[in-house]
């Protein structure tokens, strides 16, 4: 059953995150990122990028990321050349992302408080 | 056995040169060591040096002004997970394979306190440096060996995964070398030991829906045992892409153990999957190539990542975190 473009046939309350938004370029995020979101969070991500030149994603009600999700937000914003600002991420997503090389090979994420 | 008279002396045409360089104590060390070092400034080679304290100090001494021209690695903290070697000779290589005159390195993996489980990774990348290299474009490694306070299967493994051997004025082939118990294959099929099973705090199968429990678990118990929060933070990260790794390669499902052993905390995750990539891990991630980005990121994570997998009896990856 495919009822959104984004859920790839996933029921919305098994994907274990929201994306939703708040304004112009203002995203948020909340919940758990892991295998289950494998497909949509890159797609929904991608999705709020290609918008604009820059975005916000707050992570503050983010209670964890896997290593794909960190790097579907890295290839998103190298993809899309939008200026992505993270907000609110915790130790182990800016430790990881620095681990994996990504704050070399990406210029156009910001994090902030 | 082949000898050559000039043991400092490499054929133009020669590949990726691995040598063991075997000295009794300190003073041996230094005096072969900055020959070594010697010779290759001689011949305009850039030289990388990681080694441990103190004999990072007296080669540095004893070398003065020389020294200035010679980078040095502090093998202590970039080599307390073995894994993280080769990423750092990678980058060497990578920095100086245009350069018409070679290149060099003196890498120190093993010393005398390395604790069991970590010096049986320690000499499986001793073998995974000829995996790593031995294709790509020459330069010459050399790795000292202290006969006085190394045991001695430590350096017969030593002949085991080094096709040259340096222990003086000659520098000859190992004729140990390849090992036939230190193929790819083989190395994955190494045994690991079990955890006392007093120590087990955990031990649960899981599946795609069982991620989050699973977390919660690392993350109770890890707190549990002390480990600080920000640590526990990272090992659940770590766990879960083990598990991850396993719900998709390995069959759908998979087992995890928790427990502590010594002044460590032990997470096992076990399934029915195959890795037959020897290099796994050991290679920095690239944002237009998916895979292998969690067992690299476990590597810079944990202090030690054992990696065991056959067709038999599937994969068993160990980490290891110090609690203290």
């Amino acid at each position: 059953m495919c009822v959104h473009p984004h859920r790839l046939g996933v029921a919305p309350e098994d994907l274990g995150f929201r994306i939703w938004n708040s304004g112009e370029g203002r995203w948020h995020v909340s919940g758990q990122v892991d295998l289950r979101a494998a497909q949509a969070f890159p797609a929904m991500v991608r999705s709020a990028a290609e918008g604009s030149d820059r975005m916000c994603l707050d992570c503050s009600e983010l209670d964890f990321i896997d290593v794909a999700g960190i790097r579907a937000l890295a290839q998103v914003a190298h993809g899309t050349g939008t200026l992505m600002r993270l907000r609110g991420t915790g130790q182990t997503l800016r430790r990881s992302w620095q681990l994996l090389g990504f704050d070399s090979a990406v210029t156009n994420v910001e994090f902030c408080p | 056995m082949t000898m050559t008279t000039a043991g400092h002396q490499r054929p133009a045409d020669a590949g990726f040169r691995h040598d063991a360089l075997l000295y009794a104590g300190p003073e041996q060390f230094v005096a072969r060591t900055a020959a070594f070092v010697r010779d290759a400034l001689e011949q305009e080679q850039p030289i990388l040096v990681a080694v441990i304290e103190p004999r990072r100090s007296l080669l540095r001494d004893e070398l003065g002004q020389d020294a200035e021209h010679v980078e040095f690695l502090d093998m202590w903290n970039l080599g307390r997970n073995p894994a993280r070697i080769i990423p750092a000779w990678q980058q060497w290589v990578e920095r100086h394979q245009g350069s018409t005159n070679g290149f060099r390195g003196i890498g120190e993996p093993i010393w005398a306190e390395r604790s069991p489980q970590a010096l049986v990774e320690c000499q499986i990348h001793e073998q995974l440096l000829n995996t790593a290299f031995d294709d790509g474009p020459p330069w010459w490694l050399l790795c000292p060996y202290d006969t006085e306070a190394l045991p001695e299967p430590v350096i017969t493994r030593a002949h085991d995964t080094h096709p040259g051997i340096l222990d003086g004025e000659a520098h000859h082939r190992s004729t140990h070398y390849p090992h036939h118990e230190l193929s790819a294959d083989s190395m994955f099929a190494m045994p690991l030991p079990d955890p006392d099973p007093a120590q087990i705090r955990s031990r649960r199968s899981f599946r795609l829906p069982d991620l989050t429990t699973l977390r919660t678990e690392v993350d109770t118990q890890a707190r549990a045992l002390g480990l600080p929060a920000t640590r526990a933070t990272d090992l659940v990260l770590v766990v879960n892409e083990l598990a991850t790794n396993s719900i998709r390669h390995g069959g759908g499902d998979g087992t995890l153990r928790l427990w502590r052993e010594h002044d460590e905390l032990v997470c096992e995750v076990r399934d029915a999957g195959l890795i037959d990539d020897p290099l796994i891990g050991r290679r920095r991630p690239r944002l237009d190539r998916p895979g292998g980005a969690g067992l690299w990121l476990s590597n810079q994570l944990c202090d030690l990542v054992q990696i065991r997998s056959t067709r038999e009896s599937g994969t068993i990856v160990r980490v290891r975190v110090a609690l203290s």
